[in-house]
């Protein structure tokens, strides 16, 4: 887990504008501080999937997906999109990584004393997170043998928030590492994410680099979304 | 039979793993597995009765998550929990039914959006159902937060008779997810539960530490439920049902009473602790009874002198008084974390104040204090009603100040002090008033000591305040309270408590006195001295006093703190040097975010006007960093830090007119809206907005829609700000539009948040949409007449 400057100054809006030494030194330090607050924890299950099939067929003549469903479980995934990026695979994993309340409390203290450092903080905190999962995923391929597709999170494409009570009640997030959803179909701590990645029939040395993280967002003016080319 | 009576004097065997044993009997366990209760009872019933049969004492009913939160209702947790426990009734034979209690589910406030009424209603819902279908007990198992355990506890007692057993789950560093200690748990449980313990997360041998911190700062009977160690990639645990019981041999040797399992062991644990518990005596636990006081993430022992920092407290305090009626609990907060950096160990909070609804403000007090603050809470009030609920919305042991020698007093506030284990301030004093002389104030005392030991409260937790005169007025009273503070260590052996710069009312120059009469206070005995931390002289002779006395072995925490000269100066702002070339243009300080441009600020005042200070250099300053970042030349942290350092300059005008904000353009209330706990952006509308003379009420996250229209109505506002970040959350924001259309026709709304654009807010029918921290500065001068006209979505 770390927090990279670049992504960090990605999530703060930054495109080009002149810095000054004691800008980056105050990144530095709320990147510093949110990692030592940071307490990641993670809970991991793996699925044998099941594609449901949709009406129709798909823009490019293949077979369409409405949905997967996760073997044992009675629980299934609705959303088209998720089942398209995990074509192929016949297992996945569900995950859920946090990086913890005492992140979270953190904040909230800066907030009240210094806004500036708690911005920081705040984007650091999800930049954390990201990396944090990053790591898991690669743990899990590593373990596995197998590489596996991008993480695909509730909120990307087609796939609803809502499927996160699901994720969180199968992986027992609230009693295993802290993490609940709440009314709103949101994660508390905040600074969390639930996602599902495939696991591919490719090993992990034919494993190509794959699109970055935005690619599947239709979201195209998204201030925060990261270019072709990752910084 | 009564489980209690039972248990007294015999260890006591609970069953194992549930949901380990139902994944080997059931194949699509699902996400509720207590659905099973009505779809497959006969699977439930099996497990049963294979941990009635390996000798468990009680059966825990399959109720772990038949919340309403987790159930999907009130009425299906109801239905669940009855199947639950007559199923466990139907397996138990002669063996005691647990109804089993887990967490809901959902972060309370302020981590998540639950809050403590709600949740516990929901256990209350569930406390009720079980004792209806005839459970014997509950078990309150698995939690992580202190503040809904206290929520779960209070639910039992106050709702069922059933005896209730409680246990939360640590990590290896023994704390919760939530940073709970396992001292401040037991401290804070203890006086709610009859029993108190771990469960779940790590195997035996791992807990034994925190069993340890759990047995020593306990009364109640401790239980354990571990896991069979940790499990590998296929859910398979480490530890065998052998080396589990030969761990467990050794915590009833140090006094655990109660025994069971939790994730990973199966009936084969039951039988070996069975064979340990028949062949065991109960052990006594190592438990010293001592003052101390905790929040649920710090325990402070009264084991030497304790700061009680007494700023938050509106008697004579302006702006405290002022933050009070507009309910700006920012200012509160931040003289929170204050005097925690100051060196309080304890914070003081009271809210009387005329015209006041005492109980609601002082429960609010204690809510967003220990939100943003660790250290343990004095109750400052002498209203029952407005003591218990504070008491209650206290996730920790709080001291409540004060009773006196009353009896029509010390029968009001007891109850609740003893009901929450609670410690208690008793001034000596009664309804004579304060007696002339030390000895009759010990009198007192001693009334106090036992009445509170009459009402079950130890005399560890009764603290006595010997009370403070000014010495301007009755000159031999300052010898009295000294020395009554020395007969009441001498004859009591109890904590002192000391409010001190009273004494100086009416003399000049009043530290000089204060710091005096502090340090002979604390020479006499005083343990814990009501002060203002943030006067180094107070906390100088605290240093001090910890020297002198040995308290401060070695005087290290002294030479640590006072041996570089050269720190203290460098904190010193008058000896500053004056800032020099770039560094003593405003302009320059402002656009870079600088803290020095508070000095060029106090120095440009000497001959400038205030107001002609923010019209001619502050908003200027400001309107060029806000046009670099609408350019793109500048992005949000130059933004905001150019805010925060325009701040310190706005602070120092304020101060040259006295204290008078005297330049305020407006006001805007700023909310995020009900069930959306993400406030950042929110708080950088705030900051920007601030900054330029508007004033915000800030209504905080998760605000319900009746709330902001309710503040807009009652304060004519004429801008409100609403914030959502998800789709799921701008609902709640299209309701509060729809409100504050019909009931505060002349308040218009600006929204802002990571799923709006231009055409959503029209469509939610708001007036304007924020896209960044800069455009709600442009909408606020165009309502309060500031600025040109901003095109309105309506």
């Amino acid at each position: 887990m770390n927090v990279p400057r670049g992504e960090l100054l990605r999530l703060l809006g930054w495109h080009g504008q002149e810095t000054d030494g004691a800008l980056l030194a105050k990144l530095d330090e709320a990147a510093a501080r949110c990692l030592s607050f940071a307490r990641p924890r993670s809970a991991v299950r793996r699925f044998s999937l099941t594609f449901l099939p949709a009406d129709g067929p798909a823009a490019d003549g293949g077979q369409k997906y409405a949905g997967v469903a996760l073997e044992g479980t009675g629980v299934v995934l609705h959303s088209a999109d998720l089942a398209a990026h995990l074509q192929g695979c016949r297992e996945a994993y569900l995950l859920a990584v946090t990086i913890g309340e005492e992140a979270e409390r953190e904040l909230l203290r800066l907030s009240g004393t210094d806004m500036n450092a708690a911005l920081l903080f705040d984007a650091a905190a999800s930049c954390a997170v990201e990396s944090y999962a990053d790591d898991v995923c690669a743990d899990l391929a590593e373990g596995c043998g197998h590489a596996l597709t991008a993480r695909f999170s509730c909120g990307y494409g087609d796939f609803p928030l809502q499927a996160q009570r699901d994720i969180c009640a199968l992986l027992r997030t609230d009693v295993r590492i802290g993490l609940c959803c709440d009314e709103s179909f949101l994660l508390t701590p905040r600074k969390s994410v639930t996602a599902v990645a495939g696991i591919t029939d490719r090993s992990r040395a034919q494993e190509s680099g794959c699109a970055h993280k935005c690619a599947g967002c239709a979201k195209a003016d998204c201030a925060f979304r990261q270019r072709e080319e990752r910084t | 039979m009564n489980f209690l009576q039972w248990s007294k004097d015999r260890i006591v065997v609970l069953d194992g793993a549930f949901g380990t044993m139902l994944q080997k009997s059931v194949k699509n366990v699902g996400t509720l597995p207590e659905i099973l209760n009505l779809e497959r009872p006969d699977a439930i019933e099996a497990i049963h009765r294979a941990y009635a049969a390996a000798g468990a004492d009680v059966i825990t009913a399959n109720t772990f998550g038949a919340n309403e939160y987790k159930a999907g209702g009130r009425k299906q947790s109801a239905k669940l929990v009855h199947a639950a426990v007559q199923i466990a009734r139907r397996a138990a034979g002669d063996k005691f039914v647990a109804l089993d209690i887990g967490p809901l589910g959902r972060l309370l406030e302020p981590m998540g959006s639950l809050t403590f009424d709600a949740a516990y209603a929901a256990f209350a819902a569930m406390a009720k159902a079980g004792e209806a279908a005839g459970a014997d007990l509950a078990v309150v198992e698995t939690m992580a937060d202190l503040g809904e355990l206290k929520a779960a506890l209070l639910a039992v007692r106050e709702n069922t008779s059933l005896p209730v057993l409680c246990s939360m789950t640590f990590e290896a560093n023994g704390r919760t997810f939530t940073g709970c200690a396992a001292e401040c748990f037991a401290l804070t449980a203890s006086p709610l539960a009859d029993a108190v313990g771990v469960n779940c997360s790590l195997g035996p041998r791992q807990l034994l530490p925190v069993v340890r911190a759990i047995l020593e700062n306990t009364d109640k009977p401790v239980l354990v439920q571990a896991n069979a160690g940790l499990p590998d990639e296929r859910g398979n645990y480490d530890v065998s049902a052998e080396e589990f019981a030969a761990v467990y041999e050794e915590m009833l040797a140090m006094g655990v009473r109660i025994v069971g399992g939790c994730c990973g062991t199966t009936p084969a644990y039951t039988e070996k602790l069975r064979a340990l518990a028949d062949r065991s005596e109960p052990a006594p636990a190592p438990f010293v009874r001592r003052a101390a006081l905790c929040s649920a993430r710090r325990f402070v022992p009264v084991d030497g002198v304790r700061v009680v920092g007494e700023r938050i407290n509106p008697t004579g305090k302006k702006a405290m008084k002022q933050a009070l009626y507009d309910k700006d609990y920012g200012y509160v907060t931040a003289q929170a974390l204050e005097q925690a950096e100051a060196g309080a160990d304890i914070l003081d909070v009271n809210a009387g104040l005329p015209e006041l609804d005492e109980t609601e403000a002082l429960t609010a007090l204690v809510r967003h204090v220990q939100n943003v603050c660790d250290l343990p809470l004095q109750i400052d009030c002498g209203k029952p009603e407005a003591i218990e609920s504070a008491l209650r919305a206290c996730t920790g042991k709080a001291v409540v100040n004060s009773v006196n020698g009353e009896d029509r007093v010390l029968d009001a506030i007891l109850p609740a002090v003893k009901k929450y284990g609670a410690a208690v301030v008793g001034l000596t004093m009664d309804e004579r008033g304060i007696p002339k002389t030390a000895e009759e104030r010990l009198r007192i005392a001693e009334k106090i000591v036992r009445r509170a030991q009459n009402f079950g409260i130890p005399a560890e937790d009764v603290y006595i305040d010997c009370l403070t005169l000014t010495v301007s007025a009755e000159q031999e009273q300052a010898q009295e309270t000294l020395k009554a503070i020395r007969l009441v260590k001498e004859a009591l052996g109890v904590k002192t408590v000391l409010g001190v710069s009273n004494i100086s009312f009416g003399l000049p120059n009043r530290k000089i006195v204060n710091t005096a009469f502090l340090t002979g206070a604390l020479l006499a005995g005083l343990d814990l001295p009501i002060l203002n931390p943030n006067i180094p002289e107070n906390m100088q002779a605290v240093a001090a006093c910890n020297a002198l006395t040995g308290q401060d072995k070695n005087c290290a925490a002294y030479t640590r703190k006072y041996g570089t000269a050269q720190a203290e100066k460098v904190s010193d702002k008058a000896g500053a040097a004056p800032a020099q070339g770039e560094k003593a243009d405003i302009f320059y300080c402002i656009r870079h975010g600088l803290p020095e441009a508070a000095d060029c600020a106090k120095k440009l005042l000497e001959s400038v006007e205030p107001l002609a200070l923010i019209d001619g250099y502050l908003i200027p300053a400001l309107n060029a960093v806000g046009d670099g970042y609408e350019r793109g030349t500048l992005f949000l942290p130059q933004l905001i830090a150019a805010a925060e350092s325009a701040k310190l300059c706005f602070a120092a005008v304020k101060e040259k007119l006295g204290g008078t904000a005297g330049a305020e353009k407006g006001t805007v209330v700023l909310a995020t809206v009900q069930g959306d706990i993400h406030d950042i952006g929110k708080n950088i509308a705030k900051t920007v907005l601030e900054n330029y003379g508007y004033k915000v009420l800030d209504l905080g996250k998760n605000v319900p829609p009746a709330e902001i229209v309710r503040v807009c109505r009652e304060q004519n506002i004429r801008l409100a700000g609403l914030s959502a970040l998800m789709t799921t959350t701008v609902v709640h924001m299209e309701e509060t539009i729809r409100l504050l259309r019909k009931e505060c026709p002349a308040c218009r709304v600006m929204v802002g948040g990571a799923v709006l654009n231009e055409e959503y807010a029209k469509k939610i029918g708001a007036d304007w949409y924020c896209k960044d921290a800069n455009a709600d500065v442009k909408i606020a001068q165009c309502v309060f007449g500031d600025g040109p006209e901003v095109p309105s979505l309506r």
